[in-house]
């Protein structure tokens, strides 16, 4: 084992240097994406699709709320995105629990292994459905399999699946943060 | 141009952002960097809740989206942030970069 090098005051200075080079940058960003954004009462449509939703939400999807409607039938595919996040987690978790032999007890590991396989549910259905239809979970190509309710039900599935992911890749991460603290912070 | 409690409410959130952005580089303890990032991630989905207000007779559901997504996708990566912290604290004993700096090497 060797002594790292000591403080290095231009690479302090850099790093500085960098945050109050990009921080205007963002604050600007910020502010005109601000002065876009309509204010309280304005009629004018910024989001144009909203409208949409709003009008032909109910029938289309089946969903009377129209937040759900858009979370998981016409933006589906965004939910496919949100679940790798949950993979990484829970495959990170079981890495540093294999890496750093971890005490964790082989029940806890149903939790770890029922979010890999919800979530791996999701992307075997979304990749059918990108495969055989147009969008990545296809409702349409669904319908025309199960019949009209199929698509209101695929996309419940959708939503159970990714929030069976989210809640196991919780639990079996705290698991893992909370074993073997008795190794941690120089207690051997 | 006449200002708006909105518009009032808004630049905090934006400060708010940006102060936290600043924490991210600056902060010496990586817990101090993680809280920031979420200070952050809030602040930009608050900011999105604030423009779902009534439009065309009901509550605009995209920014509602947006801000759900943001914040999903934000615990998600918080846990992974926390997992590699658990690889440093048990590697250095320690989460403070200058101590980690100046502590010994692997």
């Amino acid at each position: 084992m060797k002594q790292t090098e000591s403080f290095s005051f231009p690479r302090f200075l850099f790093s500085r240097l960098i945050v109050w080079i990009i921080l205007p940058l963002l604050g600007a960003l910020l502010f005109y994406g601000l002065t876009a954004l309509p204010s309280e009462g304005d009629e004018n449509p910024t989001f144009h699709v909203a409208s949409r939703y709003l009008d032909r939400g109910t029938a289309e999807t089946g969903f009377s709320f129209p937040v759900l409607a858009v979370l998981l039938d016409y933006r589906s595919f965004d939910l496919v995105f949100l679940s790798l996040f949950f993979i990484v987690m829970t495959l990170m978790a079981i890495l540093i629990g294999v890496v750093e032999n971890l005490p964790i007890r082989p029940f806890s590991q149903v939790w770890a292994w029922t979010a890999l396989l919800s979530s791996s549910l999701l992307l075997a259905a979304g990749w059918l459905g990108l495969r055989t239809g147009s969008n990545f979970m296809d409702y349409e190509f669904w319908a025309g399999l199960f019949g009209p309710t199929a698509r209101v039900h695929g996309a419940e599935i959708t939503g159970f699946l990714l929030l069976v992911t989210a809640a196991c890749s919780f639990i079996w991460t705290y698991q893992v943060l909370t074993s073997g603290k008795e190794k941690r912070f120089g207690h051997p | 141009m006449a200002i708006h409690s909105l518009f009032i409410v808004r630049g905090l959130l934006i400060l708010l952002a940006l102060t936290a952005f600043y924490s991210i580089w600056t902060a010496s303890h990586l817990l101090k960097k993680v809280m920031a990032w979420l200070v952050f991630q809030i602040s930009i989905a608050l900011l999105w809740l604030s423009s779902a207000y009534v439009y065309h007779g009901h509550l605009n559901p995209l920014p509602q989206v947006a801000a759900f997504l943001i914040l999903a996708s934000s615990t998600g990566i918080l846990g992974i942030m926390l997992v590699f912290c658990l690889g440093v604290s048990r590697r250095h004993d320690s989460l403070d970069i200058e101590k980690i700096n100046h502590g010994v090497s692997l």
